[in-house]
């Protein structure tokens, strides 16, 4: 489960509301979240929610739908939810790349204290979109954030290596061995090489955030296609990998980068 | 030119027969449509549906002239090139050895489906039917040809149509390797199974129709008095085959496939269309039994040498070729185990192998050195529907890779 209460909060609206918001108004929404929703209260969440629904035209019906759905999705297991939203937002410096992946989670800045929970004191109409300043600083932010791309392309890969693990585990091995003789030999920077080879040491429990350009990332793609059909067959390889872009395509970050571009 | 009513009725029953056998051309498409992936399903048929076109064009400019043109010491046609005017008979024939021309370059497309560059397979088929199949063509069915002169026996075409067009499959399957992920480093076959196997069935089944008119039009008109035995061998051979193939599974404890039961009676069908006019009901089943039984075990082999044959055309056409052919010497109706025409159907078989096969050989490393035969691997992922047209079968039902490319 999340731990960060404030990212789950990011995540479980992100759900709920990408259902019925486009892009622009859902990032508003989520901005609205960011600076405002301090708490889990029902009284707040409703108010949240119905600012939302007055300022996006949602219908009653609708808006009625989205509490308990909200309240829900705060419920819902880690992996069901989608990733933080946060650098969708643009309200957190991104980082640069090409960089080296990171090892693991980095705090970019010591946390400033929460306020303790209570009633919301922001009232509604205060323009969310231009917040004023200081910006409190709202909650530790858990991940430098990286381009969808690189997201997507780990979210794939994460997908993919459950999948083998459940129904062919004892084909990672081989499949490790064939896709590192071919990296050896494809056209790719050493240094992304490097990063491959390193999360290929424990696959099963890599985030697998491979800092590279999308045509790269779509290249390793291929290498490890190439080695299940070897390992797997054809056939399973099509659903191994078919079954990983699609569970890709339903992250958010999916709306910024297809996980399709990567076959 | 005044025709009798016999004539116009001979006439009638070859254009017939052509228009079953090129119905042969749908069978062929749905048989191998059906044995692909879905996402190389367009692909398959398309090769079928051109290389009839670009077969026939090539056929009319040069192949039928090689084949049946004023023969040169019996090895080669050279007068009929590019036919503009023809009277009622040369065009009825014309019409229904070019429908030939189609059935022996298509069996190349099923063995090299699913990793094969469209604009090389059209050129390959171009090539079969303006030379390859009508040399051979012209040796055993033009009259003056030198292996018709020595008494070789191939009423319908076992070798000229089915051993060529299997010799050319195997070049080309051996040249341009096997499917991505066909076989494990140790050797052993992955399955590929087909996405349709009911449409393999239908086109089993069309395929068999055509047959009726492939060996009954040889017949030559409907007047002949062995045009009823014709069809009874060829039907016999095809259900001899099936009952061979089924029953030797059982009695080895195999598996009784579905596309093994179809390959099994097209096997049977190729070798009784040698002698389909000399062998009696009785030794046709014969051919089309031993047909079936020598199917599986030729399929088996293929796979054992990691040779990938999509299809099993060479176990389903060259084997039901060579075994007709010789067959056909064999079980000569009233002159079983002739010595004489034995040696001369295998000069035959052995003719079509050694014409056929290394000229399709360096026929395909000209055209992989010249612009490429094999598909990339970036292309077996993504399927060939996608990457050579663009188009998929199955847009709203498929999942695979070339789906979700192209909904991208």
């Amino acid at each position: 489960m999340a731990t960060d209460p404030s990212s789950l909060r990011r995540r479980a609206a992100y759900a709920v509301l990408s259902g019925v918001l486009d892009e622009t108004a859902l990032m508003d929404s989520l901005t609205l979240l960011h600076t405002s929703l301090r708490s889990d209260n029902v009284t707040d969440v409703i108010r949240y929610i119905d600012t939302v629904a007055r300022r996006h035209d949602i219908d009653a019906a609708s808006t009625k739908r989205l509490y308990p759905a909200y309240f829900a999705a705060l419920r819902r297991s880690d992996d069901e939810l989608p990733l933080d939203p946060l650098p969708l937002m643009g309200l957190a410096p991104r980082a640069a790349a090409p960089a080296p992946m990171p090892a693991a989670v980095t705090p970019v800045q010591a946390p400033a204290p929460v306020p303790a929970p209570g009633p919301v004191a922001v009232p509604v109409a205060v323009p969310v979109l231009t917040p004023p300043e200081p910006l409190p600083a709202p909650e530790p932010i858990p991940e430098i954030p990286s381009a969808p791309e690189i997201l997507v392309h780990a979210a794939l890969m994460r997908h993919l290596f459950e999948d083998l693990a459940h129904f062919h585990g004892d084909q990672i091995d081989p499949v490790r061995q064939d896709v590192l003789k071919a990296l050896d030999k494809a056209r790719l920077p050493a240094s992304l090489k490097d990063q491959v080879r390193s999360a290929w040491t424990s696959p099963l429990t890599q985030p697998w955030r491979i800092e590279a350009m999308p045509g790269e990332l779509a290249e390793l793609v291929h290498l490890l296609y190439i080695a299940l059909c070897e390992n797997l067959g054809p056939v399973d390889a099509d659903r191994v990998i078919t079954g990983a872009v699609q569970h890709a395509d339903r992250l958010p970050e999916a709306r910024r980068y297809s996980p399709r571009k990567f076959l | 030119m005044n025709l009798s009513t016999t004539d116009l009725i001979n006439l009638a029953w070859v254009g017939l027969c052509a228009m079953l056998v090129f119905f042969m051309q749908a069978g062929f498409a749905l048989v191998e449509c059906g044995s692909a992936r879905s996402k190389n399903s367009i692909n398959v048929i398309m090769k079928n549906y051109t290389d009839m076109c670009v077969g026939a064009f090539a056929y009319w400019l040069v192949g039928y002239g090689l084949m049946f043109g004023a023969s040169a010491a019996g090895w080669l046609g050279t007068s009929d090139f590019a036919l503009n005017t023809m009277n009622a008979s040369t065009s009825m024939s014309w019409f229904y050895q070019v429908m030939f021309a189609s059935t022996a370059a298509t069996i190349v497309s099923g063995a090299m489906a699913e990793r094969m560059h469209f604009n090389a397979y059209l050129v390959s088929s171009t090539v079969m039917t303006l030379l390859i199949y009508p040399v051979y063509g012209h040796w055993a069915w033009n009259p003056n040809g030198w292996l018709k002169q020595i008494g070789f026996i191939d009423f319908a075409g076992s070798s000229v149509v089915h051993s060529v067009g299997a010799w050319c499959a195997l070049a080309g399957v051996i040249v341009l390797g096997p499917r991505l992920g066909r076989f494990t480093k140790t050797g052993e076959a992955h399955d590929i199974p087909g996405h349709n196997l009911p449409m393999v069935a239908l086109g089993g089944f069309i395929l068999w129709l055509g047959w009726f008119g492939f060996n009954g039009g040889s017949v030559g008109g409907f007047d002949k008095d062995n045009v009823g035995l014709v069809l009874i061998n060829t039907h016999m051979g095809g259900v001899a085959g099936v009952v061979g193939a089924i029953g030797w599974a059982m009695l080895t404890r195999r598996p009784v496939l579905m596309s093994t039961t179809v390959n099994a009676s097209l096997c049977g069908l190729v070798a009784v269309t040698a002698g389909a006019a000399t062998l009696s009901p009785l030794t046709a089943s014969l051919v089309g039994l031993i047909a079936g039984i020598l199917f599986i075990y030729m399929a088996e082999f293929i796979r054992s040498r990691r040779i990938d044959d999509a299809v099993d055309a060479f176990a389903v056409h060259g084997v039901g070729g060579i075994w007709g052919t010789l067959a056909a010497g064999l079980f000569y109706s009233g002159d079983f185990f002739n010595v004489s025409r034995i040696g001369v159907q295998l000069l035959g078989i052995g003719a079509a192998f050694l014409w056929a096969f290394p000229v399709s050989y360096a026929m395909f490393k000209l055209i992989d050195k010249l612009m490429g035969l094999r598909a990339s691997t970036m292309h077996e992922q993504r399927g060939l529907d996608y990457t050579e047209h663009n188009e998929l079968g199955y847009p709203e039902f498929q999942n695979s890779p070339a789906q979700l490319k192209m909904g991208e």
